[in-house]
């Protein structure tokens, strides 16, 4: 048997490795995510102050660092018993798409996009922002780099730092918008909407118009038939900052519907011996292993889930948008994998979309910014990051000292998604012991797509490549190494 | 002349928090000095650069050598650069070049990577380990004495 490791992953947030065990005719027997992911976290909140918490999460990565932020001060405000005001709801909310708005360009214009803006076989050296730009652009990085800074100016202004807000608190918010501070934001968030259009525009023309990619896109090694999850308001439309959690099965009808606080009636989770994460799965159906369909729990969430289980958006052009992408990908739900990447462009217009509303909302400069807290307890935050949804779930002491923390993190929720989408590109696209370089990246491809995010690790200097492909017999003895830049 | 200094990675994985550690003494000590904690060193360092003449990137780095050792390396370009592989989105030297190519007559003529060897980034903790904290001081004597001496 042959072993084929991809480690690190290339293009992603965080360190995964995967391999790929082939059978003695070369064809793929198994392949297998792992994620060197460190575990701890809960253990190290304990004994804090409640009030830290919203400073110390987003510290876990630093990738999502907003989704952690309000994650936390929402289970904070379920734990002090509180409602936000209005007016906090608001801000709150509009620092929100501000984060999806810097998250979803980066996923598009360096990670994801360039599998399809320069190939998915355009060598390894060229299939990166720089061979995007070739095809799109010096102009167009600029306005990348513009409004990934923008998405980044909100969050700023409301959080008061944009990659470590300080400004959720239980019961609200820190601190108000003045009028020069929304103007701002307003002008902002307009530019913004012209460029998800432009962005869906680029889409459109270098993918959809590719009848070679829509092919791809729906092809069976990139299907994968799992339920679906992300939050939804009273009209099931996505909704990024708050809702019931609703589930849907294969054929798009509702199937679970449930607030943040009954989470654990709900969904379970499964730790295997060798993987550092936990599975989740849907307890009313329960775990079936790295498998999806009906009978097996394992649900998606981030983009594509939330698209699929809601019934679409509430901006007029994002719904346009949504209502384009059934129709086109053979309707509700898409369970192509590929998809996530327009899903995620169409969360990116709604987003701006989003953030154009709040923005010129007249109340949202009012001053009824926190209400007076309750005493402390225990509480669950829910809230979709970038790349599903979020879990924080804390008791806390009389003193308001958190006696325990548990997070399940979006990655964690798609985990099996992931693994079960790696496995069946994998077995799809390699046959008869031909590895290339293409074909890899295609195998790569059903796993980035998911935007995974994996903590973030420490870096080396100097060193190889950030992917190594080693390809090992039956009894593991190295035959080959592959290094890629 | 400006200078900007930045700090990079993880405050809560003990040693992969030196960049941020010293930032955040550097602007204790120092408030004239411009400090920017970039956690992930992604993209939005291209932004934040944009102007200045110099800037310091602080990092924690593995290589295998004795934890508490100190790299400094010219990132200025020109000659090949040494691959710097990052965990954070894209890697340093991706991003540099992005910012050299869509911003050539923004970026700080002067970039310098000052790395420190982690012995610990697997521990949940916001405390470096000892002989990481000694580089620390190291660390903010050598910016320190840098920026006064150009301010000289």
């Amino acid at each position: 048997m042959k072993t084929i490791t991809i480690d690190p992953i290339t293009r992603l947030e965080g360190h995964g490795k995967i391999t790929i065990f082939l059978n003695d005719a070369g064809n793929v027997e198994n392949a297998y995510l792992q994620i060197p992911e460190l575990r701890g976290f809960e253990k190290f909140c304990e004994g804090r102050r409640a009030e830290d918490m919203p400073i110390i999460t987003p510290r876990i990565c630093g990738v999502c660092p907003v989704a952690h932020h309000y994650a936390a001060t929402k289970a904070l405000d379920a734990c002090f018993g509180v409602e936000p005001t209005e007016t906090a709801k608001k801000l709150r909310e509009l620092m929100y798409v501000g984060y999806y708005i810097y998250d979803h360009t980066l996923h598009f214009y360096f990670l994801g996009g360039p599998d399809f803006v320069v190939g998915p076989d355009a060598p390894a050296s060229e299939r990166n922002i720089f061979g995007v730009l070739k095809r799109v652009g010096l102009d167009v990085g600029r306005e990348v780099i513009k409004h990934r800074a923008y998405g980044q100016r909100i969050t700023e202004i409301i959080g008061g730092k944009a990659t470590h807000p300080t400004c959720g608190v239980p019961g609200g918010i820190s601190k108000g918008l003045n009028e020069e501070e929304r103007q701002k934001i307003e002008e902002m968030a307009r530019s913004s909407v012209e460029f998800a259009k432009f962005t869906l525009g680029v889409f459109n023309d270098i993918v959809l118009k590719n009848k070679q990619y829509v092919d791809m896109i729906l092809s069976d090694p990139y299907r994968l038939d799992a339920y679906n999850m992300g939050l939804v308001d009273a009209d099931n439309r996505v909704n990024f900052y708050d809702g019931d959690v609703r589930v849907t099965d294969q054929r798009g009808k509702e199937f679970d519907r449930f607030r943040g606080g009954e989470y654990l009636d709900h969904i379970a989770e499964r730790v295997e011996p060798w993987t550092y994460s936990k599975f989740t799965y849907l307890k009313k159906v329960g775990w079936k292993g790295l498998t999806a369909g009906p009978e097996s729990g394992v649900y998606r969430v981030g983009p594509l889930g939330r698209l699929n289980a809601s019934e679409g958006m509430t901006t007029p052009l994002a719904n346009a948008e949504y209502k384009r992408m059934y129709e086109t990908l053979g309707g509700k739900p898409v369970q192509s994998t590929l998809a996530f990447h327009w899903a995620r462009l169409v969360e990116l217009l709604y987003a701006a979309e989003r953030a154009v509303e709040l923005s010129t909302d007249p109340s949202i400069t009012k001053t009824d910014l926190r209400n007076p807290i309750g005493k402390p307890g225990e509480g669950v935050g829910v809230i979709e990051a970038a790349r599903g949804t979020l879990f924080h779930h804390y008791k806390l002491d009389e003193d308001a000292m958190v006696k325990s923390a548990n997070l399940i993190v979006a990655t964690t929720n798609n985990y099996a998604d992931i693994c079960c989408s790696v496995r069946d590109a994998a077995k799809g696209l390699i046959k008869g012991g031909e590895v290339s370089d293409g074909l890899l990246n295609k195998v790569e491809m059903a796993f980035r797509a998911y935007d995974p995010c994996f903590g973030c690790s420490t870096h080396s200097l100097p060193g190889e490549g950030p992917l190594n492909v080693e390809i090992y017999d039956r009894n593991h003895t190295l035959l080959k190494r592959l290094a890629r830049d | 002349m400006r200078t900007l200094v930045i700090g990079v990675g993880n405050l809560l994985r003990t040693d992969d928090g030196v960049g941020i550690h010293i930032i955040n003494r550097l602007g204790k000590l120092h408030p004239g000095i411009d400090t920017l904690d970039a956690a992930m060193g992604s993209i939005e360092i291209i932004e934040a650069m944009r102007g200045y003449d110099r800037a310091i990137i602080v990092d924690a780095i593995e290589t295998g050598a004795e934890p508490g050792t100190i790299y400094r390396v010219n990132l200025t370009g020109g000659e090949e650069p040494p691959v710097v592989t990052h965990s954070h989105g894209t890697d340093l030297i991706t991003t540099l070049q992005l910012g050299r190519q869509l911003f050539p007559d923004d970026m700080p003529p002067e970039i310098t990577l000052i790395a420190v060897e982690a012995g610990d980034t697997t521990t949940i903790s916001d405390e470096p380990t000892p002989k990481v904290q000694n580089a620390i001081k190291k660390v903010l004597k050598m910016i320190v004495d840098d920026i006064a001496e150009e301010r000289r």
